[in-house]
């Protein structure tokens, strides 16, 4: 499989208090092919939103490079890259009070010309999208009326709607009990079986280990690996600066009819 | 045909029929068969200058009734540009200062005398002022693409025009005919204005209401932030300076040649978008159509008085409680 998005010995820094730079990451290298489902782990502030950031090519890195198909993400036309890599930040709200779907074809936005008509295309994929997060009834519900679980439904499809095979995730189940954040997840390793490129931050050790093959911990003994190897309580209790060791957890699995 | 589709049908046949009432109502008995005849001839180039009823309704009400409607239709437009890009429903196209910067400038003209030049001479200064505010804007705009700042610096612009319109006043205290003149121009007037402030003024405005449609998308992609927008293809910063130029050119326009006319631009946009949502493809133009619509009929009205009642104060007076009546019956269907 050929590499989409591809990072090269990249460092990602911050403004530090007094003059200079503080760098949270360094020398980071992973390819994210078709397929690929990896968790970005790490401790508050370690630098989670901006890695997703920078692969969202809203910001260059530091040092080093992240490419895709071999071009400098930061130097793409920024419509033609919508319609590549979707983004889903932590927190948005719209400010007016809108339906489900008319916030899902925003999504469309990179497809549109600047008048902004949506043709047949745009609401079968609008359409498309809703269902594939389980919420086609909710698209003439007005967003003050969507509880949170469906309110990070919607946002997943407006990621969806834009068509981009490349999906960034940030914090995709926070704020979700566990039921839903199954769902969201599911949804998320459904669509990499179908070939998208999925990567997600998340506060949840057992949610990454769960639902991703690779991991990139960011902070304190940060690195990239498979999942098995880089989820060991060794390197969690260097990350978070805590005790970890193996136990006994609960595990949650969907009810028998499905979603 | 869809909901928006309908509505704009609706209100550009209520624009017409207003019009239509606004070219024959007023001093003089005019008849529809003389609008209709003087209208007429006047779209051939034969009007008869020297028949009262000809040059009532070609030299006076007609173009004064097309310039309530850019004007309206600049205010309104204006605002669900203004709403858009700060992503606020309470934003109105003032608070870029443009108006009050395009006022500063026309006081000062009133005050040298510089008016007495000609008629075009304070539509022309007012221009300027908009002009310089926009300038000023964005070169803000340039340092920082952060909305907040940008409405802040608005502000503070219009704030300082404000009071140094206010300085210019106190410094002339003795001379009450420039008064009466600056607080006449401020209220906002379409009195006598001519085919030459509808020609004038159709330029920015013109302008403004094209640039403004070339904006629909970018600003729906605002909705979310401009996080968002700019992994949607959509820069903020360059939205930020395109939708600015936009407002100012509309506002500045609508300013130079009416004056200052409040309310219009907040209270339009949110009804629009109360009753059609939120995409701004349906809601720039049919907030320009209804802005058009209710200062027409807003104009038609005040000439019907024996005092010509300024237009400015009309559309604060009733528009303000209207706004909080429609606050009060969104909250309400909010808690059903």
């Amino acid at each position: 499989m050929t590499a989409v998005l591809r990072v090269r010995e990249c460092g990602l820094a911050v403004p530090a208090a007094g003059s200079g730079t503080r760098w949270l990451i360094r020398g980071l290298s992973i390819d994210l092919t078709p397929g690929a489902r990896v968790a970005i782990i790490g401790p508050s502030g370690a630098g989670k939103t901006t890695l997703l950031r920078a692969l969202a090519g809203l910001v260059p890195p530091g040092e080093g490079s992240i490419t895709l198909d071999e071009r400098p993400v930061i130097d793409w036309d920024p419509r033609a890259r919508a319609r590549r890599i979707g983004w889903l930040p932590q927190r948005a709200e719209p400010w007016a009070d809108v339906t489900a779907a008319e916030l899902v074809a925003l999504g469309r936005t990179p497809h549109l010309g600047a008048l902004a008509r949506h043709d047949q295309t745009d609401h079968a994929a609008t359409r498309a999208a809703l269902a594939q997060v389980d919420a086609g009834g909710l698209a003439m519900r007005r967003w003050s009326t969507l509880s949170g679980g469906e309110r990070q439904r919607v946002m997943l499809a407006r990621m969806l709607a834009s068509d981009a095979r490349i999906l960034l995730l940030d914090e995709p189940t926070n704020a979700l009990d566990v039921g839903h954040a199954m769902r969201v997840m599911q949804c998320c390793d459904r669509l990499a079986r179908s070939g998208n490129t999925v990567v997600f931050a998340t506060h949840d050790i057992q949610l990454a280990r769960r639902w991703s093959d690779r991991v990139i911990c960011i902070g304190a003994g940060s690195g990239v690996g498979p999942t098995d190897e880089m989820i060991v309580p060794e390197r969690m209790a260097e990350l978070f600066d805590v005790q970890a060791h193996w136990g006994q957890a609960m595990v949650f699995d969907s009810t028998p009819e499905g979603d | 045909m869809s909901r928006a589709r309908r509505t704009a049908l609706a209100v550009v046949v209520v624009t017409l029929v207003l019009a239509a009432l606004a070219i024959r109502v007023g001093p003089g008995d005019v008849s529809w068969a003389d609008v209709v005849g003087a209208i007429g001839r006047g779209l051939v180039g034969q009007q008869r200058l020297a028949d009262v009823d000809d040059a009532q309704v070609w030299a006076l009400r007609v173009p004064r009734v097309m310039l309530v409607i850019l004007v309206g239709a600049a205010l309104a437009g204006g605002g669900a540009v203004t709403q858009g890009l700060f992503r606020n429903p309470l934003a109105d196209p003032s608070v870029l200062g443009i108006s009050l910067g395009a006022a500063f400038v026309a006081v000062l003209g009133l005050l040298l005398g510089l008016d007495r030049a000609g008629i075009w001479v304070t539509p022309v200064l007012a221009a300027i002022g908009a002009a310089a505010t926009l300038a000023i804007l964005l070169a803000l705009a340039t340092r920082s693409s952060d909305a907040t700042t940008l409405l802040l610096a608005g502000v503070a612009l219009g704030a300082t025009c404000g009071a140094a319109t206010t300085c210019v006043l106190a410094l002339a205290g003795d001379r009450h005919d420039l008064g009466i003149r600056v607080v006449r121009w401020l209220m906002g007037s379409f009195e006598g204005r001519s085919w030459g402030h509808l020609l004038g003024a159709s330029i920015p405005i013109g302008l403004g209401l094209l640039l403004s449609g070339t904006l629909v998308r970018d600003l729906d992609a605002l909705a979310l932030g401009d996080d968002v927008a700019a992994s949607l293809g959509a820069s903020p910063a360059r939205v930020q300076r395109r939708a600015v130029t936009a407002v100012a050119l509309l506002v500045g326009g609508a300013t130079a040649v009416a004056g200052v006319l409040g309310f219009l631009g907040l209270v339009v946009p949110h009804v629009v978008r109360w009753r059609l949502g939120g995409g701004h493809r349906a809601l720039v133009p049919i907030s320009a159509l209804g802005g058009a619509a209710v200062l027409l009929a807003v104009d038609t009205v005040t000439r019907l008085g024996a005092t010509a009642l300024p237009p400015g104060v009309i559309t604060s007076l009733l528009g303000a409680p209207a706004f909080l009546w429609i606050l009060l019956a969104q909250a309400r269907r909010r808690e059903e």
